[in-house]
């Protein structure tokens, strides 16, 4: 019987010890040693004049509202990469009778880290690689030459749509494009948010807003409720607005926002959609 | 003038009830050999015992008329029992020692469930602090103890089938065991199927979405290696499919429960470690809410919910009244729920994360034997609670609140109790008891998401840093033995602090379609408990026994509101008359009205009511078997009632007859 003993004990202790044992953390991911890791190409072409060959990279395909483009150059005579420049990209969209450029966020940097010159575009509207083109512009620091090259590139619609194109009535009948820059893929739980804010000055000329008040509010539609505990975004730099939206659950959400310029409010029937 | 007395129900004179009268095995009273260390444990049996004598009533009928025993319910099946005014995580609720957890975070799968008549050997209900051996509590503890196969000295097969059919909601049950005896090994199987239609309230309304069908396996086989070494398995499966909840905004589509376990049972009287009774366990729950035989669903939605439970227990008993437990248990829940809007993408949300409770315990007490017939009895528990959540969407969807709930929170509770007791001259019995005792958060309490509470029609979510309720307790029990009959009243007062009370969340609305708001729950200061439950046997004449229970309880928060869900004062008593072979129990039920209610929490007020059933059974003998038929007729005046603890206001049945044969051999 003591033998029948000892394996009771033992298997007492067995599962007293299983039960002590520590649940394996989550690790955390390898820095990442390739800068362009997960990214996609979008395309390439010559920036005529510069000596230089631009390489232009995106998190996705590029679709209407906020893009994060990011360009490598290459020396075109020797291939290797060139580091030192001033380089801008100007979004054009040609519609055969008149053409518009798009919002813009262009580096000063000359020396970004790794040589990858970062370039948020906002697309105001979807079209083919007919009509959108990135006119990219480089001040060749290595050896002092300018010159401009084109990148013809298709702009998908974003679905829902990622940007709200609209007239402030109450603001002097400013165009404002308001772009959904974060998250760029929503989970449940609480998410970093931000709003890109820019106004139509002319066809070529997309100026940050920057005295806006906004106030946001999730809603599922299907479920008739919101959300607790988010935080509307205030304005950072340049037309940025950061804030906290959460997400109780999947499905399909709505962003319900009111815009309010010094107190005064603006529009209380925009919103962004997401589904996940 | 007697007649007037018994119905009175209050007042009950001599001799002990001698339920063997009939001499036969189909109507035999269980006599419980188990000493009930707890409080209030004898005075529970009373009515169990008389009851369980008839085989006439399920688990749930048994569970009703036990002292200070109360059920919430939500549907014609899976009532969650209550003692006094505890429910859920502030009780124990076992079978035979084992810890299972629901896995439906609208409770609709109490313990209780898993346990049929044909399985089940004992109710063992105790009240209070004292009554925590098997886990840290402060309303008490049930155990079911299933039914053991005999062992016998030569071989031997028995068993039992019977078939019963229900009027009201067109029920059938079909229930049987076997047992094979020996002086070795023995073994016995138990099944019970059932299968019931909606049922209909008084002036045949009918209740739609409460019927349910279910199938309950289980056997039992011990081997007695020595004879103070005896192994015991054990297993349990219970399926149940589209179980009707009417007081619910959902169904169970389909709930499964497999429960298993070896035991170890040592004794050795001779020696001073008297016995050592082990047990490993493991079971797992699966439940699956269903709304698709709903007629108006808006949007369909599945809401299955999981839980795994790993545990032991090792009781050992020393001379002198000196008793040891320790057990200690893992649990992982997870609940969760998938919505399917039209034309919009599929909506997760986990309604209660999936989460891992670990706990290790150890209790003990100690008799004390004085001069002059007192007793004193010690009883004290600590327990070690460990509980996370586990990575996943559950975690995130904290993150909107800003709690991380994979932070392990721990927690040390304090039991204990003490009492003391006297037995007087003239068969007087008298025990003071007094205990402090805590009882650690539930996990629904924890980390519950949005869970929709259809009595306050309020979204509930957790709170990650909720204490332990903890409350401090006073009981008194007299009794007094005539030959004829006892009485016995126990009266109590319990001083809860840090009651686990939900309260309306000021900056968040709910998510459930058509709620009225969000609560949460959170520590309010303290609330008392005070009642009585009173009990009165009595001999009528030599075929017929009376047994009467009174139970009252009242309770007021610390702003002076009653506690949700507390039962009126409640009469349940009967008559038993056995003759030649016929066995015949009326009982009679009367509630009184209850108007103080707690509002916030979508309580309603209750009216009186006056319930009578009558039961009747013959045996017939034929050869070494007995046949049994019996007839039942419930609710005879067809009476649209509800009880207070019903969900939903929804009625109880009106008449219903119910017919049962069933053959022993």
């Amino acid at each position: 019987m003591k033998t029948f003993f000892s394996t009771f004990i033992i298997a007492f202790s067995l599962l007293a010890l299983n039960a002590c044992v520590k649940e394996s953390e989550n690790e955390n991911p390898l820095p990442q040693v390739n800068p362009l890791a997960g990214l996609l190409k979008i395309g390439e072409a010559n920036i005529t004049g510069s000596g230089a060959r631009a390489v232009v990279y995106a998190n996705d395909s590029l679709t209407s509202g906020y893009n994060e483009l990011f360009v490598q150059l290459f020396d075109t005579a020797t291939g290797a990469q060139l580091k030192n420049g001033h380089f801008t990209i100007t979004p054009m969209m040609d519609m055969g009778a008149m053409k518009h450029s798009s919002p813009v966020e262009n580096s000063d940097n000359a020396t970004p880290l790794n040589g990858i010159f970062k370039t948020i575009v906002v697309f105001s509207m979807p079209g083919d690689a007919s009509q959108w083109s990135l006119n990219m512009h480089l001040h060749n620091h290595a050896n002092n030459k300018e010159g401009d090259g084109q990148l013809p590139i298709a702009v998908r619609a974003s679905s829902p749509s990622r940007i709200i194109n609209t007239l402030m009535a109450n603001d002097g009948d400013t165009k404002v494009l308001i772009s959904w820059a974060q998250p760029v893929k929503p989970k449940t739980g609480s998410n970093d948010f931000e709003l890109l804010v820019h106004k139509k000055e002319s066809m070529m000329s997309y100026p940050a807003v920057e005295d806006y008040t906004f106030e946001i509010e999730p809603y599922m539609p299907s479920m008739g409720h919101g959300s607790p505990n988010n935080v509307n975004p205030v304005h950072i730099e340049k037309g940025h607005y950061r804030g906290k939206v959460n997400f109780t659950m999947t499905g399909e959400w709505q962003i319900k926002l009111k815009v309010y310029k010094n107190g005064v409010l603006l529009r209380d029937d925009l919103m962004f959609e997401t589904r996940f | 003038m007697r007649l007037l007395l018994i119905l009175s129900g209050i007042i009950v004179f001599l001799p002990q009830l001698t339920a063997q009268q009939l001499g036969d095995t189909a109507l035999r009273t269980v006599s419980l050999q188990e000493v009930c260390i707890y409080d209030g444990a004898d005075s529970s049996n009373i009515a169990f015992n008389f009851y369980q004598s008839g085989k006439l009533a399920g688990t749930e009928e048994l569970l009703s008329r036990m002292s200070g025993v109360s059920l919430i319910r939500r549907g014609a099946f899976g009532m969650e029992p209550v003692l006094r005014n505890y429910s859920g995580g502030q009780i124990n609720t076992t079978i035979d020692g084992m810890k299972i957890y629901g896995a439906c975070t609208d409770r609709m799968d109490p313990v209780s469930i898993y346990i049929e008549p044909v399985n089940l050997h004992s109710i063992q209900a105790g009240h209070g602090v004292g009554a925590g051996s098997m886990g840290s509590t402060i309303g008490g503890q049930i155990n079911f103890q299933i039914q053991e196969p005999d062992t016998s000295c030569h071989n031997k097969v028995s068993g039992n089938l019977s078939q019963s059919f229900a009027t009201n909601n067109s029920a059938i049950q079909s229930a049987g065991w076997l047992q094979a005896s020996g002086r070795k090994i023995s073994a016995r199987l138990a099944g019970a199927y059932r299968k019931a239609g909606n049922y209909h309230a008084a002036e045949n309304v009918e209740i739609p979405w409460s019927g349910y069908e279910k199938a309950n396996v289980s056997t039992v086989v011990l081997a007695q290696l020595s004879s103070s070494h005896r192994l015991r398995f054990d297993v349990i499966y219970d399926i149940g499919k589209n179980i009707g909840f009417p007081a619910l905004p959902m169904d169970v589509g389909r709930a499964s429960a497999l429960i298993g376990s070896i035991s170890h049972h040592y004794v050795n009287d001779k020696s001073k470690l008297q016995s050592i009774n082990s047990r490993l366990y493991g079971n797992h729950i699966k439940h699956a809410m269903d709304d698709t035989h709903r007629d108006s669903v808006a949007m369909h939605m599945d809401m299955p919910g999981w839980s795994t439970t790993w545990g032991y227990y090792s009781e050992m008993k020393f001379s002198k009244g000196f008793q040891i437990r320790i057990d200690g248990h893992r649990v992982t829940t997870l609940a969760d729920m998938t919505m399917y809007p039209k034309n919009a993408p599929i909506m997760y949300v986990q309604t209660l994360p999936e989460n891992r409770i670990f706990n290790t315990g150890i209790s003990g007490s100690k008799e004390i034997r004085l001069a002059r017939r007192q007793i004193i009895r010690l009883s004290t528990r600590v327990d070690y609670y460990r509980i996370h959540a586990v990575q996943g969407p559950g975690v995130a969807q904290w993150e909107v609140f800003g709690q991380d709930i994979t932070t392990k929170r721990q927690n040390v509770l304090k039991n204990l109790g003490v009492s003391w007791e006297k037995r007087f001259s003239g068969a007087w019995f008298s025990r003071v008891s007094a205990g402090y005792g805590e009882r650690i958060p539930t996990a629904a309490e924890l980390f519950g998401y949005y869970l929709f509470n259809r009595q306050d029609q309020s979204d509930y979510i957790g709170n990650y840093q909720l204490k332990p309720e903890s409350s401090w307790q006073l009981e008194w029990l007299g009794r007094k033995d005539w030959q004829k009959g006892l009485m016995q009243l126990n009266l109590f007062a319990h001083h809860v602090q840090h009651l686990i009370y939900a309260t309306k969340v000021v900056n968040a609305g709910p998510a459930t379609p058509g709620a009225l708001g969000l609560k949460s729950y959170s520590n309010i200061p303290f609330a008392w408990n005070i009642g009585f439950e009173f009990t009165g046997k009595y001999h009528l004449t030599p075929f017929a026994d009376y047994l009467g229970t009174v139970k009252y309880l009242f309770t007021k928060a610390n702003n002076g509101e009653p506690l949700p869900l507390v039962a009126p004062l409640k009469l349940q008593q009967a008559v038993v008359v056995r003759f030649s072979g016929f066995f015949v129990q009326a009982e009679h039920d009367f509630a009184a009205s209850q108007n103080r209610v707690n509002v916030d929490y979508g309580d309603r007020r209750t009216a009186a009511f006056n319930l009578f059933n009558i039961r009747l059974a013959k045996n017939f003998s034929i050869q070494k078997t007995i046949l049994q038929l019996s007839v039942a007729c419930e609710n005879i005046m067809d009476l649209g009632y509800r009880e207070h603890l019903d969900i939903g206001a929804i009625p109880r049945p009106g008449r219903n007859f119910s017919f049962n044969l069933s053959y022993r051999f």
